[in-house]
């Protein structure tokens, strides 16, 4: 046999095994991204359980896997605990997807945003933090730290945040200006708040909350006439809800023009709600601003004959005992 | 009545029922409603109608940076102030806070503290004559900081009255500034004992007042208020060791610190727990981390002091 003739075949054998480890190799990369694919499509389509199955028998059999492939395999594995509401498996993946990714931003600002839907609010400012210290221009991370100030009631850092990620944003969003409307609004900043809470009313002019919160806006300002229009319109829009109903007569009821017809609303809610505290008071604070004031104290006394103990309760006490 | 519209009245008053259940407000949604309301008349009311109302400020080092937390949820939830009191930090944030300082700069002046602001002493120099010729650090810079900042103002120049506390070395005597120069009296307050040079100031030689009075509740009653609000940054000794020579004399002060604090909380009205424990009290890494623990325990209490303040003050409200 000639030369010519052996030293293909010697070729094709010496490097048979590093063909057929590169061949293993691309036959993995394509299991791996075929798993991936599934574990996704499953996510899709809501197989949430599925979907857990095959990500978590991905990381199984890859321990070893690129951090591209785990970390979409993680996001899955993460998102289909969360899905389930099972947050404390999700808390735990991706909390061990960070250590072995602890740069990647999409995982931190998922894990924020599960801190943020558990209420671990410090825990949501913390990876919020480190999403804009990979990433100083990150609106999401902006917009979590806004929120997440709002709940602690670090009103200042919540504003800061909400206006970074408007400016960021640069489009119209209704809910975050609601938001940013609240956290002005609780500050005490009420001309920014009406500001806000208008430009959510323009984008969602049926929302119920934002006419309550422009009411609750005109009435710290002192604006009657305008909150008791917003309320009322907050009441029609929430079909009389009872949070709405009841601060809507609780401010009749302290108005003496307005008092006797909260009197007569008030009692209408009674009869459907004979149980409510907030209701009996409100009777009595209109009898105590149309000046009935013996009525009044009688009407006071009958919560302070309820066992149930509240604020109401020891409001009304205290009025009895200053009477 | 026919078996059906038996049938229908029954199904009726079980979703009348079932409606009652589902709609209905809670009593803590009720008594939320309530609040928000009477909250907003108490702080409308003009100043003589209503009771007295008097802040103090603990002391606490660094973790007192969570004071700064506090007074920014008090301040937004237009809480009316009186009257204030504080010793060591408690009295550094009281007294630039009182000012007029932004709370937003204060916290930016906490967060970027640096020890040339309050000593000349803190190098090398400073530091071999501590340990090998037994002097003191000379807090003299701070009272110049304070005076930068404020614009040398005095006590009497104050919108709120304002006290703070130092103590008389010499004596053990508690010593009240409310009166004067504020910056001599903020750096006498905070004036570390066995750290800095005690301050002379008429034949008294002045140190950090949270060694006789770390949480000066009697301040403000004495100046007049019916209501206080006591501002504790809470230490927390849970086995933990001092890492250096600064923690232990910290140390000292916060251990007798909780035990003066038990009088103060009781002759409060009301405390705000700030949970700082975990921070060391010369912890200038962490300060950021003490304003939010302030504010967030702050907004947490503040349901319950904006209920307390309104039944205190119900006939105001509810004429």
């Amino acid at each position: 046999m000639s030369l010519n003739k052996i030293l293909p075949l010697f070729l094709i054998l010496l490097f048979l095994p590093l063909q057929s480890k590169a061949l293993l190799g691309l036959t993995k990369r394509l299991d791996q991204k075929q798993k991936i694919t599934a574990a996704r499509e499953a996510y899709a389509k809501g197989n949430y359980e599925q979907a857990i199955e095959i990500s978590k028998n991905f990381l199984m059999e890859n321990q070893e896997a690129p951090k591209r492939r785990s970390r979409r395999i993680y996001s899955v594995l993460g998102n289909a605990y969360a899905a389930l509401n099972d947050y404390d498996h999700a808390l735990l993946i991706y909390n061990e997807a960070l250590e072995v990714l602890p740069k990647d931003i999409e995982l931190n600002l998922a894990l924020a945003n599960l801190y943020y839907k558990t209420e671990l609010y410090d825990k949501a400012i913390e990876f919020y933090n480190k999403v804009l210290l990979l990433d100083k221009d990150n609106s999401n991370a902006m917009l979590g730290l806004g929120k997440s100030y709002l709940q602690i009631g670090f009103l200042s850092k919540s504003r800061q945040y909400f206006k970074d990620y408007l400016n960021k944003k640069g489009q119209k969003d209704n809910s975050v200006y609601y938001d940013y409307a609240v956290a002005n609004f609780l500050s005490n900043n009420q001309n920014i708040a009406l500001e806000y809470a208008q430009k959510a009313q323009e984008i969602d002019g049926n929302n119920p909350n934002i006419y309550f919160l422009i009411a609750k806006i005109y009435s710290t300002l002192n604006e009657t006439e305008k909150a008791i229009d917003n309320i009322d319109k907050a009441l029609e829009l929430s079909n009389n809800r009872e949070d709405i109903l009841l601060t809507s007569l609780l401010w009749k009821a302290y108005r003496k023009d307005t008092a006797k017809e909260a009197l007569k609303e008030i009692k209408d809610y009674q009869k459907q709600n004979p149980n409510s505290q907030l209701a009996v008071f409100i009777e009595g604070v209109s009898l105590l601003t149309q000046g009935q004031k013996q009525k009044a104290i009688n009407v006071f006394k009958k919560i302070q004959n309820q066992n149930e103990d509240s604020f109401i309760k020891e409001i009304a006490e205290q009025i009895i005992k200053n009477n | 009545m026919s078996f059906r519209l038996k049938q229908i009245l029954l199904f009726s008053c079980f979703l009348c029922f079932l409606g009652q259940g589902i709609f209905a407000l809670n009593t803590k949604e009720e008594d939320a409603i309530l609040r928000d309301f009477a909250w907003q008349k108490f702080t409308q009311l003009p100043k003589d109608e209503r009771q007295k109302i008097g802040v103090t400020l603990s002391a606490g080092a660094l973790r007192g940076a969570s004071h700064i937390g506090v007074m920014e949820v008090l301040s937004e939830a237009a809480l009316p102030i009186d009257y204030m009191s504080g010793t060591s930090m408690g009295c550094i944030v009281g007294a630039l806070y009182n000012a007029g300082l932004p709370l937003q700069h204060l916290q930016d002046l906490v967060n970027n503290i640096k020890t040339s602001f309050i000593s000349r002493d803190f190098n090398i120099g400073g530091v071999l004559k501590y340990l090998f010729a037994e002097k003191l650090f000379s807090s003299e810079e701070f009272q110049e900081f304070i005076d930068k900042e404020v614009g040398s103002k005095n006590y009497e120049d104050l919108p709120i009255p304002f006290a703070c506390v130092s103590a008389d070395i010499k004596t053990g005597e508690k010593v009240v500034f409310d009166s004067g120069p504020l910056s001599l009296g903020v750096r006498a307050s905070m004036n570390l004992p066995g750290v800095f040079e005690p301050v002379e100031y008429r034949q008294r030689l002045l140190v950090d007042g949270g060694i006789v009075d770390y949480m000066p509740v009697d301040l403000v009653k004495k100046m007049g208020a019916d209501f206080i609000i006591a501002v504790y940054a809470l230490p927390s000794f849970a086995g933990s060791k001092p890492s250096n020579i600064m923690g232990y004399v910290l140390r000292i002060g916060d251990l007798r610190g909780a035990v003066l604090t038990e009088d103060s909380e009781n002759q409060a009205n009301f405390v705000i727990l700030s949970r700082v424990g975990e921070i060391g009290s010369s912890d200038r890494s962490k300060t950021n981390l003490a304003i939010e623990i302030g504010a967030s325990s702050a907004y947490q209490a503040l349901p319950q002091l904006k209920e307390k303040l309104i039944i205190n003050g119900v006939n105001y409200v509810f004429k």
